[in-house]
């Protein structure tokens, strides 16, 4: 027995079908081969400045599609799609519109397409690898984006990229382009795609050359207020390799202060969300970021842990590990896998009082691996808190 | 003569600071000086509720010899023929913590030489929040000749590696004449992490009564290499060591390096402790772009706990754990959304302590997904998150919805609800609350504020009470000087504190 198809994939079906149907609809040329003679009767604008592209009256559409001889339709005519080509129609040297237009393998004149760059390249960048390829010009037929002042914002946003541009490395090696002239730059970007990220922007020559434009800063400030992040996710808290590496060079975007923003910033609010005092504890033994790379354990995290009751100070004073019936017994498992949240809140002496070899219990804390000789090299001071023949003890 | 060192040092930064201003504004206006600085006062005024021990007499409590239970439920550490004791909620209580930060950054006029400082004051009521005690810290203040070939700084600067996020006093010199390559050595007296003082200072010294008697020298070397545009790599070695000579404080080389392989990068970095032969932490993440919409980022992480040498836990041979990591972004070019979902997974490993019938977990995960959205002035994001796993555990989610106001200012609402439950003992904690903040930048000042009420509801502890906290603040940033870039360079503000 065949299963029902749910009702729900159904509908998300269509809806993933229908905005394909609906963009790939056009004026179905092909059909009505029979009805012009040449393209300027319907697109007079494509031959005469002036006209517009679109010049069919409407109501000669309706003479036919009137609802009974054929399907009725509503169309009232249309402007000319804005675009950033430095191309009119008109002014181009008068060229068979079949040139660009055909379709491939067309059998009459009507069997038309969009004009695809490559054509235009063919004539007007000759040498070009291809389009939206490494070192396409796009500036051959693109005008700055500047003066596309007709392009919506989300038609920007959805520019595609030249394939140079997805390598990973095309963030930190676009400045040598940058610097041999910005005219293929400003096909896409404006001064505020470059604020972005370099906090100098309006001192570097090559982003002062392009343009301001209102549609790119509210893109910009979307992204920002988005938490759109620049480095990929999660870069804010695992960037400290590729800074350390030297690549990419952070310099080139961001100033040292911005590091003690986080790293040193209790006045500065930013890393941290508001109630993280409440949730901080399975960050903490996730070790997601390590407190002690920013905080001091004696000195922020238990001083803390301490004033809130949390903390142990002096004698075992209430059950606060109250979990484990027997978590004398059990702590030393927890200890050796998470010995800085212990140190968050018990002092060393805590732990001396049974754990050395001076008096109390005497109990042995070190692990199979431990190298004594290698730690006595380094640190007799550390051995003789414990042990009372380690010269140099205090 | 402990403790001496550090108002000294603090005493020579505000004194640099002084005479710093003072010599610009003598000289201000020659050809190439300047200076640029930002002067940030910002203001908490929070609601805490500390836990409070009480006790009543062992003998009017039956149960077992250690752990009894109370008649209301709540567990209590019973000594026999003295008294059982237990935590309960204390009183509610009010504390302002209030700090100021000074950044100043000059250029003399010689090309190439600057000054910098910041300095931080704190204050707080009554004492209870970390650290506002010490009343003025100098993070940095320090003289930097910086030349193509070259740099050479004076003075208290800070080093961000993988070491950690350190500042120390003396000098460091970085060479780069031979530009794939760049070395820098740096040296002078070492001040301990998030403390921006010695180790021997009071600071240290009323937290931990095993605290270094002594101050340390630091020195180190970093070697950095870069191989064309797409590969480079560090290594770094740092030892620090006591004036007296008696002990070191640690010894440590952290390796690091990144690929940017086609339309992948790949990044990784592993941390030594020389002292005890331990490879503290080791990871290797990679980025990489599914089509244009998707981004994958993976990671497998090593992690031991770092502790310096004058402490004895790391004696106590820390174990830690082994942890991957993958996170799915999804960013979608026409609707205005980005959703990201990611998860990770450690294993801890074999601890060799404790006992065979009273076994701990030895793993953990955790788990997100980030739903965001935007559309002109107004943006909202909601987060889910659940972590679990050895000694600790936590489940909720924030909601923001924000809207700007032009290029300068913004509000943000805020609600969120997470459970924690109790780190190694018994009970469970739910945070529910929300809040509001707003911000402003009008030329040259920045003003910010907010509000947030959390309602605090206990589980399983009896002795613990339901409670609501507030919080708000209030700050205010003014910029001044010569040279500021125009407010389109700058990183549009906008909420911070944002997980994960």
């Amino acid at each position: 027995m065949r299963r029902p198809v749910p009702r729900a994939a159904i509908v998300a079906g269509a809806l993933l079908v229908l905005p394909t149907r609906l963009g790939a609809q056009g004026f179905p040329h092909l059909e009505h081969g029979n009805l012009a003679s040449t393209c300027d009767d319907c697109h007079a604008g494509a031959r005469t400045e002036g006209e517009p592209l679109f010049s069919i009256d409407p109501a000669a559409c309706r003479a036919c599609h009137d609802g009974a001889a054929a399907r009725a339709v509503e169309w009232d005519g249309r402007e000319a799609t804005p675009t950033n080509l430095a191309f009119a129609h008109p002014r181009h040297p008068a060229l068979p519109c079949g040139l660009c237009h055909r379709a491939p393998d067309a059998k009459t004149p009507m069997d038309v397409r969009p004009a695809e760059a490559e054509t235009c390249l063919s004539c007007h960048a000759p040498g070009a690898a291809g389009h939206r390829v490494r070192g396409s010009p796009c500036s051959a037929c693109h005008i700055p984006l500047t003066q596309a002042r007709g392009l919506p914002a989300e038609r920007i946003a959805a520019f595609p990229k030249p394939s140079e541009h997805e390598d990973a490395g095309w963030r930190f090696d676009h400045r040598e382009e940058a610097r041999e002239g910005t005219e293929r730059c400003a096909v896409c970007h404006a001064r505020e795609s470059c604020a972005r990220c370099h906090r100098n922007a309006d001192r570097l020559a090559p982003i002062a050359a392009l343009g301001s434009d209102a549609r790119v800063a509210e893109l910009a400030a979307r992204r920002a207020a988005q938490g759109a992040p620049a480095h990929g996710p999660g870069f804010e808290r695992s960037h400290g390799p590729a800074a350390s590496a030297g690549l990419p060079r952070c310099e080139s975007c961001h100033v040292e202060t911005e590091c003690a923003d986080c790293h040193d910033a209790p006045s500065r609010p930013g890393f941290h969300p508001p109630d993280f005092v409440v949730r901080h504890g399975a960050e903490a033994f996730a070790a997601r970021t390590e407190c002690a790379d920013c905080h001091s354990r004696e000195v922020f995290c238990r001083e803390c842990h301490a004033r809130a009751g949390v903390g142990r100070a002096g004698s075992a004073s209430a059950a606060f590990h109250d979990a484990q019936a027997n978590w004398l017994l059990a702590h030393g498992e927890a200890a050796r896998r998470n010995l800085e949240t212990c140190a968050a809140c018990h002092e060393q002496t805590t732990c001396l009082r049974c754990h050395s070899a001076r008096g109390g219990w005497q109990v042995n804390p070190h692990g199979a691996r431990f190298d004594a000789d290698r730690l006595a090299d380094r640190s007799t001071i550390g051995c003789g808190l414990c042990h009372i023949d380690i010269p140099g003890s205090r | 003569m402990r403790g001496r060192s550090q108002p000294l040092a603090q005493r020579a930064a505000i004194g640099a600071a002084v005479a710093l201003a003072g010599t610009l504004a003598l000289t201000r206006g020659l050809p190439g000086q300047g200076v640029r600085g930002e002067l940030r006062v910002r203001g908490d005024f929070l609601e805490l509720q500390g836990l409070e021990v009480d006790s009543v007499a062992a003998s009017g409590v039956a149960g077992d010899p250690l752990l009894r239970r109370l008649p209301d439920g709540t567990i209590a550490l019973c000594v026999p023929n003295d008294f059982c004791r237990w935590r309960r909620s204390g009183a509610d209580e009010w504390i302002r913590p209030v700090s100021q930060e000074l950044r100043l950054v000059a250029w003399p006029g010689v090309r190439g030489v600057s000054a910098r400082v910041h300095l931080r004051g704190r204050y707080a009521s009554d004492g209870a929040w970390p650290r506002a005690e010490q009343e003025i810290d100098a993070i940095s203040a320090y003289v930097s000749l910086d030349r193509s070939e070259f740099r050479v700084r004076a003075g208290r600067q800070f080093r961000a590696s993988p070491l950690g996020y350190a500042n120390f006093d003396g000098a460091s010199f970085l060479w780069r004449a031979f530009r794939p390559v760049r070395i820098e050595a740096y040296g002078g007296w070492s001040l301990g992490i998030g403390l921006n003082g010695p180790r021997d200072g009071s600071l240290l010294e009323a937290a931990d009564a095993l605290a270094p008697d002594r101050r340390s020298l630091v020195y180190g070397l970093e070697l950095g290499a870069r191989l064309g545009h797409d590969i480079s790599g560090s290594a770094e070695y740092r030892r620090e060591i006591r004036t007296d000579r008696l002990a070191l404080t640690s010894e440590r080389l952290a390796l690091s390096g990144r690929a940017l392989l086609g339309r992948v990068s790949l990044d990784g970095a592993a941390t030594l402790d020389l002292a005890l032969g331990e490879i503290d932490e080791a990871s290797l993440r990679a980025d990489l772009p599914v089509g244009r919409t998707v981004r994958l980022t993976l990671r497998a992480r090593h992690y031991v706990p770092f502790f310096e040498l004058w402490t004895i836990w790391g004696a106590f041979s820390p174990v830690g754990f082994d942890e991957g990591e993958a996170i799915v972004s999804w960013r979608p070019i026409g609707p205005p959304w980005r959703i990201e979902v990611g998860g990770a997974y450690r294993g801890y490993g074999a601890p060799g302590a404790g006992t065979s019938f009273q076994r701990l977990r030895d793993d953990g995960w955790r788990a997100f997904a980030t739903l965001a959205w935007s559309r002109g002035d107004w943006w909202a994001e909601g987060t889910y998150r659940a972590e679990t796993g050895f000694g600790a555990a936590r489940y909720g989610g924030d909601a923001l919805v924000g809207r700007r106001l032009g290029s300068t200012g913004g509000l943000i609402l805020r609600a969120t609800s997470t459970r924690t439950l109790g780190e190694f003992r018994r009970g469970r904690q739910l945070a529910t609350g929300g809040g509001a903040e707003g911000y402003l930048t009008v030329e040259p000042f920045e003003l910010s504020a907010g509000i947030a009420a959390y309602r605090m509801t206990s589980g399983g502890r009896p002795a613990l009470e339901d409670w609501t906290q507030v919080r708000m603040h209030a700050g205010l940033a003014y910029r001044f000087g010569t040279g500021m870039p125009s407010g389109a360079g700058r990183p549009p503000l906008g909420p911070g504190g944002r997980e994960p």
